[in-house]
């Protein structure tokens, strides 16, 4: 029963966020400064997520410079940028953990 | 006009390049849900259905640690209000719809389809493409739903046998890496970024991530402040 609850009640909350927005600003225009700010959306969201799992570990700042995930996410930018190419961009990526997991750093 | 068969197919195949992305992400979205929950048929719908990858995974560690419901849905309210920002911005391009297009796509949108689709839509919004381009965001999240959803079925039942020492779960925030180094253009962009990046890392303690939102609109405020002094309008 709990888990069925938790299904619905999720799918629920998860709809709200998803079609509001397209249910209610579907039928006004959008002012010029309003699309300039759906451009930044993106870069916003994207980094909010990115940057916390990179530098917080089990609920502290990871002030340490041998940081795998920093260090992993820098080289997997770097590759995205030169390539544009989301495989290698992962492989990249993760090449770089399992690098420090070899080296048993961190 | 762009028949609505081709605006679908090539926003398939448009999103085919973040598939590999897309499915280790629901492999481990589906082992973490059947690792908490009892019914397999829960956990293959959890993540199936509701289709939300990184509140599914916040929700299965609130689970095992005995939050109550409320607190979860609260969590998955909060995670989830980033996709009130992209229905914002997508609202215009659906305007045209019905209530059945607009019930599904409140069932689809994604991070990654709307990062696949929205410079399309935009370019098209003017053209005579225009009135089938809602197939192309179709297209593009329709691929998204179902290596997700292999993903996650398949990690489900054999999940349990990933090694963690491979670190899968890291994949999910790399697989963003991309779509910020496509969509960070310019001086607005990269403040709003940053900053975003910045406040969500400062008020990471905050309960239910509400870092991730208060970031985002700390860091899209920022961005439009930076825009505005470029661009008076």
């Amino acid at each position: 029963m709990m888990e069925i609850a938790l299904l619905l009640g999720m799918l629920a909350v998860t709809f709200f966020t998803r079609f509001t927005m397209i249910a209610l600003l579907g039928k006004v225009d959008v002012p010029p400064w309003g699309q300039r700010a759906f451009r930044l959306v993106l870069p916003a969201v994207m980094m909010a997520i990115v940057l916390p799992q990179v530098l917080i570990k089990a609920g502290a700042l990871v002030t340490t410079p041998l940081n795998p995930r920093l260090i992993s996410v820098l080289v997997a930018g770097l590759v995205a940028w030169r390539s544009k190419n989301m495989v290698y961009t992962l492989l990249a990526g993760m090449a770089v953990l399992w690098a420090f997991t070899l080296l048993g750093i961190g | 006009m762009l028949s609505r068969k081709t605006q679908f197919a090539e926003g398939f195949r448009a999103q085919m390049p973040n598939a590999p992305g897309v499915f280790p992400f629901g492999m481990i979205a589906g082992a973490l849900t059947a690792s908490v929950m009892n019914s397999a048929l829960i956990s293959v719908l959890m993540t199936s259905v509701v289709f939300a990858g990184r509140a599914q995974m916040v929700a299965m560690q609130l689970e095992t640690d005995g939050a109550p419901l409320l607190i979860i849905l609260l969590a998955t309210l909060v995670i989830n209000l980033r996709h009130m920002m992209y229905g914002a911005a997508l609202a215009d391009h659906f305007k045209h719809l019905s209530w059945k297009w607009k019930i599904l796509f409140g069932l689809l949108l994604t991070d990654l389809g709307y990062a696949a689709s929205i410079k399309r839509l935009s370019d098209q919004a003017d053209t005579e493409d225009a009135p089938t381009r809602h197939w192309y965001f179709f297209g593009a999240s329709m691929l998204n739903w179902i290596v997700w959803s292999i993903g996650g079925i398949l990690g489900a039942f054999i999940g349990g046998q990933i090694p963690p020492s491979l670190q899968l779960d890291f994949i999910p925030t790399l697989s963003f890496v991309l779509a910020l180094v496509i969509n960070v253009r310019d001086r607005a962009s990269l403040v709003a970024a940053a900053v975003a990046g910045l406040f969500a890392v400062g008020f990471a303690g905050l309960p239910w991530s509400m870092g991730l939102f208060v970031g985002a609109v700390v860091g899209l405020a920022a961005g439009m402040l930076v825009a505005s002094r470029r661009q008076p309008a």
